[in-house]
């Protein structure tokens, strides 16, 4: 039972430690850059320029990719949970986890078409 | 280049004061960016979401690690939590930025007056005997009937309680993740005394499970801020590493300092920003 937990509890403290890193990474270079945290617009989110932007240390590309890895860093966490309850034979557990991550796939397609 | 170090320090200061004062990051981060930086609520909403997730992240790791938090009770009252955010971030983009503001001054002046009930009451009220309407956790009657026959109760049940009235946590958890996803916070105001005085979960329980769902809450109303282009990440960034450091530094300052004083000037404190922000509410 405690595995599950533990498991969990790894995820969360790698993932935050990645995400901040990057965010840590993206602010040093916007700061190195000269451009003010207020500036208008703000670049937007491109995923295909993505790897791209990084190679070339594109300070926005860094904050992107942290917002992804915190955002994404609780749900990795439920994922992981659902999973472990189902292997521990908790389908109840493991419908619950599902349905928080129907709920945050609503959000997607909620957000996605109202953007 | 100072903005983006105000920025830092500002989050820092947030991260400190939230970890000693048990607040999360938001009712602050929303202050500091509207009445500080003059960036616009939803803006300053979005951003203070991501600082939520990260401190929320943080500290639920370890409150796993130790045993504290319940994952069960959390998977369950997050599947409401996370639809109300669902609701709040879609309501969120409809709703007037002064609406948004008064709501917030609303949050403030409740939160400082819980904190001020709080250090006048120095001995926390017992939560009521977890086992009084039904009977106590599968495992006190000496066996444990499986997952498939035990109630819902008994499968989110942690050590010693076992959580009541399941129906008005859920419908409090929605009520939370609306207003998380509205004003940016992690909602801890209200679910930690739901889970204590409605439910029966002990504090320290209450607490943790509380920080757990944080961010799942918190992500779920970031997607749609984030898909809807309401994320800066000019501003996220160098707030959210502010946040990170502070709330590190604060856990470790909180048992080396007597906050009550420090509770107190914060009461005054919220009550300023609450001022400020009805001010801004009212045009």
């Amino acid at each position: 039972m405690s595995t599950i937990e533990t498991r969990v509890a790894r995820i969360l403290t790698v993932g935050t430690r990645i995400a901040v890193a990057l965010l840590a990474t993206g602010s040093i270079l916007l700061v190195a850059g000269g451009t003010s945290p207020l500036a208008r617009p703000w670049p937007p989110l491109d995923p295909a320029s993505l790897p791209a932007d990084l190679l070339a240390l594109q300070p926005a590309a860094f904050l992107w990719l942290g917002l992804i890895a915190t955002i994404a860093t609780p749900l990795l966490r439920v994922a992981a949970s659902t999973w472990g309850f189902w292997r521990a034979g908790e389908r109840r557990m493991a419908a619950l986890g599902l349905a928080v991550l129907v709920v945050i796939a609503l959000a997607v397609v909620a957000g996605s078409l109202a953007g | 280049m100072i903005v983006g170090l105000l920025l830092a320090v500002g989050g820092f200061g947030a991260g400190v004061f939230g970890s000693l004062l048990g607040l999360g990051g938001g009712i602050l981060i929303v202050p500091l960016l509207t009445v500080g930086f003059g960036v616009p609520f939803r803006e300053a909403v979005g951003v203070s979401l991501v600082c939520v997730i990260v401190t929320s992240s943080a500290a639920a790791g370890v409150y796993l690690e130790r045993h504290t938090a319940n994952l069960r009770l959390g998977m369950l009252l997050e599947v409401f939590t996370a639809t109300g955010a669902l609701l709040g971030g879609l309501v969120a983009f409809l709703l007037p930025e002064r609406v948004l503001a008064g709501l917030f001054a609303a949050l403030l002046a409740f939160t400082a007056y819980s904190m001020l009930r709080r250090s006048r009451a120095h001995v926390a009220r017992p939560a009521p005997p977890a086992a009084a309407d039904g009977p106590g956790p599968a495992g006190d009657t000496g066996r444990d009937p499986g997952p498939s026959t035990r109630s819902l109760a008994d499968e989110v049940a942690g050590p010693g309680y076992r959580p009541r009235r399941l129906g008005a946590g859920a419908g409090g958890s929605l009520g939370a993740g609306v207003m998380s996803a509205l004003l940016g916070v992690g909602g801890g105001i209200v679910k930690v005394p739901l889970m204590n005085l409605v439910m029966g979960v002990p504090l320290k329980a209450a607490t943790a499970t509380s920080n757990l769902m944080i961010g799942v809450t918190a992500a779920a109303s970031a997607v749609v801020y984030l898909l809807r282009g309401g994320i800066d990440p000019y501003l996220a960034g160098p707030t959210a590493v502010g946040v990170f450091a502070g709330a590190l530094v604060g856990s470790r300052l909180a048992a080396r300092i007597d906050v009550r004083v420090l509770r107190l000037l914060f009461v005054g404190v919220l009550a300023l920003t609450a001022a400020q922000m009805a001010m801004r509410a009212l045009g």
